[in-house]
């Protein structure tokens, strides 16, 4: 502890660190790839540790840490919408380094389904006001719940619901057009 | 009701959720404060031929703004010195506003006050006019680091500043990832439509958003508020100026090299309404600069840097809640015009495609 009574960095955040930089990054890696990921998944605690007085000790905070990520990813927002672009354009994704391609070009040559769902979703994404794609992404990726993800973006729980629902209305209509 | 669409989000992209070995290490590395590693020697990376081609444009532009005067928009007879190479071969360089590695010193003490006499200060310094771009040009933003290693960062997009539109983005970072990416004319077209069918606002920076950008010094209150009043609409009970402060960034890098010397103005005195705005100075390789800061509760702090000798934007920088500028993380601005990019390949007929049984039919799930 320093003499304000906080945790320091090294016997406490890396703790934190440790506990949660790898679902954060999952949630990046999706959203701008794995080397932007990383740097967000820093940029994140950083951010974090420098906050920590304003985070409630008694709540979870994976929350916390989510909202945090997304204004992180919100500086790369025109590179995740490109990403997205492209791979619904070319169903070839920039994100993945050549051997997940290749691995992943394999499995799609047997799972067709699987590849067009994934450009599908992309491109709902690529056109999603940003709003309803962090909401979107917070619930489906992060596993958020609605409350959570209001305390994460810190909005109303109803305007998270709301996003969400036109969101999903958006994705269901594109999957099912595929399947007509 | 169906969780099949939230299944098709969890799928996308599982292949990235497994870091590569090390990859979080950096991070962890960061943040238990181990000690700096060595840097490498200071050197200005400007070296080659392509990177005086990259020089030819930026420069190209910046005496564009300085022989535009104020009001002009009229495209200029003779564009800044055209590249040598077609767009896809301008070669990636580091920018020209600073050396890489500098020495970095910050001051404490920010304070809102501050804010109001340094944006006072630097609205009165606006002379140059806005950069002009011909009907084939488009507005040309290289983004880079200040840091050499693992946090280089060159990020350049060519816009149209008639949608506001980025045509083409391309991204080098230290790690083997490179993005180079066109949209295509199906892509263009629309994004042209979203862009005539939205209204102008920080969400929508178009032609229409200079174009109505006023040029009274006196309408800075009531500019400032149009966008407080956006802000709470769509996020309330949020601090909507430090969300305005944010969504700035984008005025900056886009919209402020297009406006005139008394629209520029009118920006740094609204800016100067936004009641958490601080400021306060930083030098960066031996010279001085004015940080112009917001603090989101919650999510950092983002700091605009600025050219005190003629009050135009350089770039930008995260810093603690102490608004004080330290070692790394300084991200500078360069503009230029540059010729229309190409659009790229045409989208594939993602929707419909044929089946590997032969069936032209998608099949159901």
């Amino acid at each position: 502890m320093d003499p304000e009574g906080n945790l320091l960095i090294a016997d406490g955040f890396t703790a934190l660190y440790d506990e949660h930089a790898r679902t954060l990054y999952r949630y990046c890696a999706r959203r701008v790839g794995p080397d932007l990921a990383e740097d967000a998944v820093a940029q994140t605690f950083l951010v974090a540790y420098e906050r920590r007085h304003s985070y409630a000790q008694d709540q979870p905070p994976l929350p916390w840490l989510f909202g945090i990520a997304t204004n992180v990813l919100n500086r790369h927002r025109r590179d995740e919408v490109r990403g997205y672009r492209a791979l619904a354009r070319t169903g070839t994704d920039p994100l993945l380094a050549p051997a997940a391609q290749e691995s992943h070009a394999t499995r799609t040559e047997e799972r067709t389904d699987a590849h067009r769902r994934s450009r599908k979703v992309a491109r709902v994404l690529a056109k999603l006001p940003r709003r309803q794609r962090d909401v979107l992404l917070l619930f489906a990726v992060a596993e958020l719940s609605y409350a959570e993800i209001a305390e994460a973006l810190d909005l109303p729980v109803g305007t998270v619901q709301s996003a969400l629902h036109r969101a999903r209305t958006k994705l269901r209509k594109s999957l099912e057009d595929e399947d007509r | 009701m169906s969780n099949d669409d939230l299944v098709a989000v969890r799928e996308f992209r599982a292949e990235l959720d497994e870091p590569r070995d090390g990859a979080l290490v950096k991070g962890r590395w960061n943040l238990a404060g181990a000690p700096e590693r060595p840097r490498r020697k200071r050197s200005w990376m400007l070296a080659t031929a392509g990177a005086a081609v990259a020089v030819a444009v930026v420069v190209g532009g910046a005496a564009t703004l300085q022989r535009s005067g104020p009001q002009q928009k009229a495209p200029i007879a003779n564009p800044p010195a055209a590249p040598q190479t077609s767009p896809a071969d301008l070669p990636v360089t580091r920018g020209t506003k600073a050396p890489v590695n500098p020495a970095v010193t910050g001051t404490a003490g920010a304070s809102h006050a501050q804010a109001v006499q340094t944006l006072t200060r630097l609205a009165a310094k606006q002379a140059d006019g806005p950069l002009t771009i011909g009907a084939d040009q488009v507005l040309y933003v290289k983004t880079y680091t200040l840091d050499d290693g693992e946090s280089r960062y060159i990020h350049e997009a060519w816009v149209d500043v008639t949608t506001g539109v980025a045509l083409r983005i391309r991204r080098n970072d230290a790690g083997p990832r490179r993005i180079d990416d066109s949209l295509s004319q199906a892509e263009i077209d629309q994004a042209t439509a979203t862009s005539a069918s939205n209204p102008s606002d920080l969400h929508n920076l178009n032609a229409a958003f200079v174009a109505a950008f006023p040029t009274d010094p006196a309408r800075a209150g009531a500019l400032a508020e149009s966008w407080l009043a956006a802000t709470r609409r769509d996020y309330p009970g949020r601090n909507a100026d430090a969300l305005v402060f944010r969504d700035l960034h984008e005025v900056f890098h886009y919209v402020d090299p297009l406006l005139t010397a008394a629209q520029r103005r009118v920006l740094y005195l609204a800016i100067a309404e936004l009641p958490s705005v601080k400021a306060t100075t930083a030098t960066i390789a031996g010279k001085k600069y004015d940080l112009v800061c917001a603090s989101n509760q919650a999510q950092g702090t983002n700091c605009a840097v600025f050219d005190p000798e003629n009050g135009r934007y350089v770039g930008d920088v995260g810093t603690e809640s102490d608004m004080v500028l330290r070692p790394g993380g300084a991200v500078f601005v360069d503009l230029g015009v540059q010729p229309r990019p190409a659009p790229g390949p045409g989208r594939a007929p993602a929707v419909k495609e044929k089946h590997p049984s032969g069936s032209a039919t998608t099949p159901k799930r």
